[in-house]
């Protein structure tokens, strides 16, 4: 094997990552090896863990706002494996930042005292290592590892809780269905390998579907296959069965966690494999294109109307993940017309970032709330506003964002992909999905205000919920950050056209 | 002050969002300082106001060609959305209507002890957004305020509402949402046929959906932009949010519904609809035409059928606002017509939607005034209020009379200018709505001979006539519903230029 080591500065933010991963994993085992020496209170893994994700994020922050002017590739034995460019790096940017969050949302949750804290920090920075390698990766094979990669250790967060059992129920469901869905996805792959000849995106895969016109026979399989696999990562109907089991059973951070790095992963990996191996060659009129359409149409009904007659929180914040993505997919579903110009990569970037927001923010409030409340029926959130009204007002904003209200960054992620529909609208189904959207958007508002109804009103007079300062801090932070996206939407918006605009070269 | 001075309509629009961030820092027991912070920033709205109302030039731009007091900057460059702000004879007058109605909106709500600073609060982010509807220029920004003003509605209803406040807040807010979600796609397919841009000026002038593209997707657009503004007015048959949000709301709350937020759809047929498709609006300007006949007869005769006070005020609205519409479509009729008779239908149109702020702002205030006082609006339970009320049965049969279009009244001058165009239009038209107009004389004497007049019912309590916080908010309007009446020129010249210019694009 040769690696090109002059191209490996280029990984730093990820193997710094890495670095910082066994660091914080060797800390917690030495201060458990010596609870006297003090290490455990000079450097505790529960801080130690989010500074440390700071100067990557920053890293790749800058570099998906400077860029490093060409696409820089990184080569495995001669073969393209990683690539560099403004579209990962922003991605893996606003997945880090998702990360640190969680990792705060984690220090309320569990404590000071949460067993295993190191191994639980470092399984969260090595599994968004590997989301981020997802986001990078332009062969199948570096996909796979990437991929399993972020799911194993994700199915290990999610059982980490052990002592319930509904933890427990999650991670087994959700390792079983996973297992199954990346075996599909490998055997794809290799049907796949085996039609083109190559396992790169670009170099094999993308040239030898525009020489046949499709990869035929057994590679026409093999894609489905693939695709199955990526609907899974994107808990998109019909790969959405291990969703709310896992949201609801796995502890509050790592739902989190699960539902916006996982997904903002997946969400990445499939947009570069779909524009870079499929959408030179007359995207809009493959099977996998009609295949991706009833998938986004049926994640967004599933997703919204499931979600109306949900009583605990928690899983109605689950299935509307699961439309959220289904509104998500138009934006890719957009642009694999020619002359999209790239409005649908730039509104899906632009809501993976919003989403990223107040998703985290809503799940960080659920958490403290449920905490104090002793239960997540949206029922026993009763006169919030006069309980705990910081979390009932940055809930409430959260749950606007959700459903789109302006001026809130979830307005702001919608008008971008209903935008890129609208824009690709003289295709019909473009048009329909354009139309399919705002209804959906409308049911949603249903079962979101109903939350908000319930916490503004109700006159018991319940006892008040208190909650951490820390926590204060971080959900006034996000709830300000979705609100105020209204004034930084130039910068983000220009920074995700400059991503996008990377797959039209 | 000219009409050059740029910093004046974003002061306007968003001096009540800096007053509500300084309200928040209020501690909640302190609810003095709540109003009174709250007050003066309208106060000072309304001040604002009545210098632009000042310093507007009559013979100055209009929009599409351009606008007064305009303020232009990028916003956000990557998408072709920009800060614009600008306001013409469209304007103008409602932006003096937002401030003097939210102002005696406030001061009518004085005695609110339930959740007094949210109750302010939630008026001030209102009236940022009812004022950045009638000043924004830019698509985005108008959608994003559009908006804005629907959440604080949403909880000024839900919390602060009546009995089935739940039901009809949420109603509300998904019916104006299926309406503004319409509107949304609408306005996206105007930006990529228009060029990239949401600037409202250049997509009026550039006209997309004119000449070879004014069918097919053209065609669409008009509907769904139609509807959008069509919930808000509301137009028959979208009205049915109404009567429940009018009724639940507390009565500030239908102040500002009434007097604002269905003028919102009356500026959005003149400032988007017939601006930037007017094809379209003249191809379907009879369609248009029905509803409106439509809505004055049904409102007319539903509203002679109430016996809840607040609902038949509630569905005089949907009567009134006929006119609106149909001032609107006579104005863009698709059959020769002088571009005089044009102008008079807008001008008729606009100082409907004026006067209707007027008066049913001053009705839904007479109608608290006797539910604080008798916790009932059921009309049989009163009767001869004029021998135990008197100041308040002059101040309920003046504006009674002023809604039903007394001459020397500012709903005469709208209505007789929209009938004499609809005539000249359409005759069968014009003579359908006069029975709506016959039918709205009735039910409001109707209503005084029930309420005031009669023998004093046995089961009223003892009841105090109005008291001075009253008097203070509804005084205003009458005075300037008969000053209006009277002299109609000063506001009908401001209305002129608009009208004019948007009567210029239908031949």
């Amino acid at each position: 094997m040769n690696i090109d080591f002059g191209n490996i500065i280029l990984l730093a933010p990820v193997l710094y990552l890495l670095v910082g991963a066994i660091i914080v994993l060797l800390v917690g085992l030495w201060a458990e090896r010596r609870p006297g020496v003090g290490v455990d209170h000079y450097l505790p893994t529960q801080y130690l863990a989010p500074a440390l994700v700071v100067p990557a994020f920053l890293a790749l922050a800058g570099l998906a706002c400077l860029g490093l002017g060409d696409n820089k590739i990184f080569l495995v034995s001669g073969m393209p494996t990683l690539v560099v460019d403004r579209f990962s790096a922003l991605y893996g940017a606003v997945m880090l930042a998702a990360l640190f969050f969680v990792m705060v949302l984690s220090l309320n949750y569990f404590g000071e005292n949460q067993r295993h804290k190191a191994e639980y920090y470092s399984l969260m920075m090595l599994s968004s290592c590997g989301a981020v390698l997802m986001c990078m990766a332009t062969e199948l094979i570096t996909l796979y590892l990437a991929t399993e990669l972020l799911g194993l250790l994700c199915y290990a967060l999610t059982a980490f809780d052990k002592s319930n059992r509904r933890s427990a129920e999650g991670g087994l469901k959700y390792f079983l269905y996973g297992s199954c869905a990346s075996a599909v996805m490998l055997y794809g792959m290799s049907l796949v390998f085996g039609a083109a000849g190559g396992t790169t995106f670009y170099d094999a895969l993308a040239k030898s579907y525009a020489a046949a016109d499709g990869f035929g026979g057994a590679g026409f399989v093999g894609m489905f296959l693939i695709l199955a696999g990526f609907l899974f990562k994107l808990a998109a109907v019909p790969m959405h069965f291990w969703a709310p089991d896992a949201y609801e059973g796995a502890p509050a951070p790592v739902t989190s966690f699960l539902s916006v790095v996982s997904k903002a992963a997946g969400l990445g990996a499939i947009t570069r494999f779909l524009m870079w191996v499929i959408y030179p060659t007359n995207s809009a009129h493959t099977p996998w294109y009609w295949v991706l359409v009833v998938c986004c149409v049926l994640s967004m009904f599933y997703g919204n109307l499931t979600a109306l007659w949900q009583t605990s929180i928690k899983r109605m914040l689950a299935y509307s993940s699961i439309a959220q993505v289904g509104y998500m997919m138009i934006g890719i579903l957009a642009d694999m017309h020619a002359g999209s110009g790239m409005w649908g990569i730039r509104g899906l970037t632009l809501y993976v970032a919003a989403y990223a927001i107040m998703n985290t923010g809503a799940f960080a409030v659920v958490t403290a709330l449920a905490k104090g409340v002793g239960s997540d029926k949206i029922e026993d959130f009763k006169g919030m506003i006069k309980r705990c009204p910081v979390c009932a007002v940055t809930l409430t904003v959260f749950l606007l964002s959700l459903a789109g209200i302006p001026p809130t960054a979830g307005f702001f992620a919608k008008f971008m992909v209903f935008g890129a529909a609208v824009k690709a609208g003289a295709a019909w189904e473009m048009a329909t999905l354009a139309i399919l959207g705002v209804i959906n958007s409308v049911i949603s508002v249903y079962y979101y205000f109903n939350v908000i109804r319930v916490m503004f009103t109700g006159t018991d007079e319940e006892k008040a919920i208190e909650i951490s300062r820390g926590m204060v801090v971080t959900v006034t932070v996000l709830a300000a950050a979705a609100v105020l996206f209204i004034v930084f939407a130039s910068p983000i918006l220009s920074a995700a056209g400059n991503a996008a605009m990377g797959f039209i070269n | 002050m000219g009409s050059t001075c740029s910093w004046i309509l974003p002061t306007i629009t968003f001096l009540p969002l800096a007053a509500c961030l300084l309200v928040m820092f209020i501690p909640k027991e302190k609810t003095g300082a709540v109003k009174a912070v709250s007050m003066a920033a309208a106060g000072i709205c309304l001040a604002l106001s009545i210098l632009v109302w000042i310093g507007y030039d009559k013979g100055g731009l209009q929009f599409p060609l351009g606008a007064q007091y305009m303020v232009s900057c990028k916003w956000i460059p990557a998408i072709g959305a920009s800060f614009i702000m600008g306001a013409d004879g469209l304007s103008v007058p409602l932006i003096f209507l937002t401030a003097l109605l939210t102002l005696l909106a406030m001061i009518y709500s004085a005695h609110v002890d339930m959740r007094t600073k949210e109750y302010y609060l939630m008026f001030l982010l209102l009236e940022t957004g009812m004022f950045g509807v009638f000043t924004a220029l830019d698509f985005v920004l108008f959608f994003v305020l559009w908006e804005l003003s629907l959440v604080p509605m949403y909880f000024l209803i839900g919390i602060w509402g009546g009995p089935r406040k739940e039901y009809a807040s949420i109603k509300f807010f998904i019916y104006t949402m299926v309406g503004s979600m319409a509107m949304l796609l609408c306005i996206l397919a105007l930006y990529f046929a228009g060029g990239n841009t949401f600037n409202m000026m250049t997509l009026a002038l550039a006209n997309p959906f004119g000449g070879a593209a004014a069918r097919g997707l053209g065609t669409a657009v008009f509907w769904g932009m139609l509807f959008g503004f069509a919930v808000k007015l509301p137009m028959w048959p979208f009205h049915t949010w109404l009567p429940d949000a009018h009724v639940e709301a507390p009565t500030a709350g239908s102040v500002i519904l009434a007097g604002v937020l269905l003028k919102m759809g009356s500026y959005g047929f003149m400032r988007v609809l017939m601006p930037m498709l007017p094809e379209q609006f003249a191809r379907f300007w009879v369609v248009i035409a029905v509803l409106a006949v439509v809505a004055i007869v049904y409102g007319a005769f539903v509203a002679m059928a109430q016996t809840d006070l607040k609902k038949l005020i509630a569905y005089s609205s949907v009567n009134h606002m006929g006119f609106v519409t149909l001032g609107c479509a006579v104005a863009a009729a698709g059959v020769p017509l002088a571009e005089e008779t044009r102008a008079l239908a807008l001008n008729g149109a606009q100082m409907q939607s004026f006067s209707h702020g007027l008066i049913t702002g001053a009705l839904f205030l007479l109608v608290g005034v006797i539910y604080d006082r008798t916790h009932t609006r059921e009309m049989a339970n009163f009767g001869g209020l004029g021998v135990k009320m008197p100041v308040y049965a002059g101040m309920l049969s003046f504006c009674a009379f002023a809604s039903l279009g007394l001459p020397g009244m500012t709903g005469f001058i709208a209505e007789i200018s929209v009938l004499l165009s609809a005539f000249a239009a359409n005759a069968t038209v014009a003579a359908f709505s006069l029975i709506g107009l016959v039918v709205t004389a009735a039910y409001m004497l109707w209503m005084l001979q029930r309420v005031i007049l009669g023998t004093v019912n046995p089961k009223l309590p003892e009841l105090k006539d109005v008291c001075a916080r009253e008097v203070l908010s509804v005084s205003p309007l009458m005075a300037l519903t008969l000053f209006y009446g009277v002299l109609p020129s000063y506001v009908l010249s401001v209305f002129n230029g608009a009208s004019v210019v948007i009567a210029g694009l239908f031949k």
